[in-house]
């Protein structure tokens, strides 16, 4: 029996990549929609899935700043993440051009 | 899209590239510039001069690396100028090397978003700079650029391209540094600040500082380049050039942008202990006016 392990990132077309340790897999989440009815995105656990071992969790979307986590990955009728590693990703900052206006300069805010 | 007014709050960092470069943290250095308040740093480019640094740019990798610590330093908010020469020249035994410095710098500072401007010389009439071919350069496209500034109160490199640097003289420099900067604009009709202020240790009183930069960014496209001697070799701020930084920044944030779309006067008569009274008034009446004291 597999697994659902849903999860609700903004954007919701956002990236989500999980990766267990031990289980030997990498998992992209799919569109789903929770129990509940809240829209997000789910991962499909393999049934041999190890007991609260290691799993990274990684999202990323464009024009975002990745959310890059680890944790032990719970497995059962409530299957959650448990995060107690949290990595601050680099921003990639882009300043807006400066461009010319008369004797003085303007940025050129996208 | 939309443009969004900017004044340049600039500091002296001469040799920020060449530390970083040379696998040095300036990661210090970047976080009290942003925290003070500045929006740039000057950075030069080749060089061995005491109490600067020796910033040779033919070790590999070099230029390649200029749009990395670009970012580097975009990620504390701050733009860039980045000056090609200033002599005494080392590492360039012709003109011809000169000049692919400089066509270097150009190609790989395009797509940089967070360029201030590249310029092409430090005070092209101090006679260190005699011999660099300036006439020979070519004008960079798709980047602000500048031909360069003068020593004190000479001209800007002439002809002037998209902004120009200006310096002081030493008498009555807070009140010059954005008053003649603005005549130059004028002048020129185009950008001028004073990329390169007396020193903190010539003048060490705050005062001056705040009403410097206060009366720059009222008269013209910015505070212009506070300038320690820290700022020459890149390190920290520290004593005095703290208290004179704060009161630079301070007096360049005082002034509301939206003034300097206004029409310049002098008010008159200066009250004891002012210098000089600058005013710009808008369309509708309201006006804005920096006292730079003695």
């Amino acid at each position: 029996m597999n697994y659902s392990f849903y999860i609700f990132p903004t954007p919701e077309t956002a990236t989500c990549v999980l990766r267990h340790d031990t289980g030997g897999w990498t998992l992209t989440a799919t569109p789903a929609v929770h129990p509940s009815g809240r829209p997000g995105q789910v991962f499909t656990i393999p049934d041999a899935t190890p007991q609260d071992n290691g799993a990274a969790l990684l999202i990323t979307a464009p024009k975002k700043v990745p959310i890059d986590l680890r944790g032990t990955l719970h497995v059962g009728a409530e299957t959650y993440l448990k995060v107690d590693d949290f990595h601050l990703s680099t921003a990639s900052v882009t300043l807006p051009r400066l461009v010319l206006n008369g004797d003085v300069l303007k940025q050129d805010v996208p | 899209m939309s443009l969004e007014r900017f004044a340049v709050i600039c500091t002296s960092d001469f040799n920020l590239y060449n530390r970083w470069f040379s696998g040095e943290d300036i990661t210090p250095v970047l976080e009290q510039r942003a925290s003070l308040g500045f929006n740039s740093c000057r950075v030069w480019t080749a060089y061995r001069i005491d109490l600067i640094g020796d910033c040779d740019p033919h070790r590999p990798g070099f230029y390649a690396s200029l749009p990395e610590f670009m970012e580097t330093i975009a990620q504390y908010g701050l733009y860039a100028e980045i000056t090609a020469f200033t002599g005494p020249y080392v590492y360039f035994p012709t003109q011809q090397a000169m000049i692919d410095h400089w066509n270097r710098l150009d190609d790989v500072l395009n797509g940089v978003t967070n360029l201030l401007d590249l310029e092409a010389i430090n005070e092209w009439d101090n006679p260190p700079n005699f011999g660099v071919p300036l006439d020979q350069l070519r004008r960079p496209v798709g980047k602000l650029a500048s031909h360069g500034s003068g020593a004190q109160d000479s001209p800007p490199t002439l002809p002037a391209w998209d902004v120009a640097g200006y310096r002081s003289p030493g008498s009555e420099w807070q009140r010059k540094v954005g008053h003649n900067a603005m005549e130059w604009a004028d002048n020129l009709h185009c950008p001028v600040w004073t990329n390169e202020y007396p020193r903190t240790d010539n003048d060490p009183k705050p005062e001056h500082w705040f009403d410097g930069a206060a009366s720059s960014v009222l008269l013209c496209a910015g505070a212009g380049c506070f300038h320690p001697p820290e700022g020459k070799n890149s390190t920290l701020f520290t004593n005095q050039t703290l208290v004179c930084a704060s009161a630079f920044v301070q007096g360049a944030q005082s002034v509301p942008l939206e003034f300097q779309d206004g029409a310049y006067s002098r008010v008159e008569p200066n009250p004891p202990g002012i210098l000089r009274i600058y005013r710009r008034t808008l369309s509708d009446g309201r006006f804005h006016e920096v006292r730079v004291r003695e």
